[in-house]
């Protein structure tokens, strides 16, 4: 184990490695989660089975 | 002679002088600035239109037939208040929550005085309640009524919008108020261009449609939020507006829905239903509308006519036909 202001070792090395590797698994599912939500929120324009027309004739039917 | 006080130049209340001085049957538009201030130009509405400098608060000129308020949110009610009491008809364009409230606070003494208010006269709440009373009139029995509205007319209706989305999310149902109405989002399918957009239930306008459809067991408000769109890059559907109208009730026993919508840019529409019915309050379209107190434009006036005065000013309305998704 390194002594106060010292260097890290290979040990200490190893840990940072360890944690970015956690921290960047975490983004990630983060991203994922995050790009599902998003996806299924905005589904796209729900299915209609006609369309609009105009009012028309003297009763505006 | 008819006159009519236009106060208000913005977005909704210039198109409303347009449509007021294209009225054959009005003589004079006396056209006022918000605030005291002197009012903008007036040379391209003819020489029908005169200018007065008048401060929230300030007697009403003289021979007035009707007076129209397009004004910010809730600022027109000195205005409204003055008119009820000089028993002046008033038509105001204001679509707040409180502000239609506090209108309607005046209904007393607008019967009291003979004055006829018409409150939340624009495309919704206004032009709404008229689709929604046209399209009752298909049904024995209506039990619902949804209106959803797209689009602000102004810089000042933006911001009215955006208090709206942030406000109480009032609903009628069951014969009594529902305060905790579900904030969520709904998917609703408006007209072509503005096509699917995702609405919140806001309270305004709500109180207008209970007085036309007392008996019905639930009634609602959507409205969508404005694109957020920086200026460069801004596009043309930020200036149009639409109303979606869906009354469900029941005909020889049967559940049935009927389905109105109105395409058009928020401000001309809006404008042009301020401007008609300040015509109609003033007798230039006929007989003059009279009803003491005040009263929502689905209560006012008769749908068809009223339809086919704004189709042959250019604003028409359009049937759903079809499975309806809302």
């Amino acid at each position: 184990m390194p002594g106060p202001g010292r260097r890290a070792g290979p040990l200490g090395t190893l840990r940072r490695v360890k944690g970015f590797r956690r921290v960047m698994v975490v983004v990630g599912l983060a991203a994922l989660v995050g790009a599902v939500a998003r996806f299924r929120g905005k589904g796209g324009v729900p299915p209609t089975g006609g369309g609009w027309r105009q009012l028309e004739g003297p009763e505006l039917r | 002679m008819t006159s009519v006080l236009l106060v208000g130049q913005g977005a909704v209340g210039i198109r409303a002088a347009r449509q007021i001085v294209d009225t054959p049957g009005v003589d004079r538009l006396v056209v006022a600035g918000h605030g005291g201030r002197a009012p903008k130009p007036l040379d391209s509405l003819g020489p029908k239109a005169e200018p007065l400098v008048h401060r929230l608060g300030d007697p009403l000129p003289d021979g007035l037939g009707a007076v129209a308020a397009a004004l910010p949110a809730g600022v027109d009610h000195p205005i409204v208040t003055r008119a009820v009491e000089a028993g002046v008809p008033v038509a105001s364009a204001d679509d707040d929550h409180g502000a239609l409230e506090r209108l309607l606070d005046l209904d007393e003494r607008a019967r009291t005085t003979g004055a006829t208010v018409v409150a939340g006269c624009a495309l919704a709440p206004g032009l709404a309640e008229v689709l929604a009373r046209h399209a009752g009139a298909l049904l024995e029995v209506v039990d619902e009524v949804r209106v959803a509205r797209y689009g602000a007319a102004g810089p000042a209706c933006r911001a009215a919008l955006r208090s709206a989305l942030q406000g109480p999310t009032t609903e009628w149902r069951g014969q009594r108020w529902d305060q905790a109405a579900a904030r969520g989002e709904e998917h609703v399918w408006f007209p072509e261009p503005v096509t699917a957009r995702d609405c919140q239930v806001v309270a305004g306008g709500v109180a207008l449609l209970a007085t036309t459809f007392p008996t019905a067991n639930r009634l609602s408000y959507r409205c969508a939020p404005m694109p957020r769109e920086p200026w460069w890059k801004r596009s043309e559907i930020g200036e149009w507006g639409a109303v979606r109208v869906e009354v469900w009730g029941r005909r020889a026993g049967v559940c049935e829905v009927v389905v109105y919508g109105v395409i058009e840019r928020t401000a001309v529409a809006a404008g042009t239903v301020l401007g008609v019915t300040a015509a109609l309050l003033a007798g230039a379209l006929g007989p003059p509308l009279v009803q003491p107190g005040v009263h929502g434009l689905g209560v006012l006036v008769e749908p068809v006519p009223f339809l086919l005065e704004l189709a042959e000013r250019g604003i028409r309305a359009a049937v759903f036909e079809g499975a309806p998704v809302s």
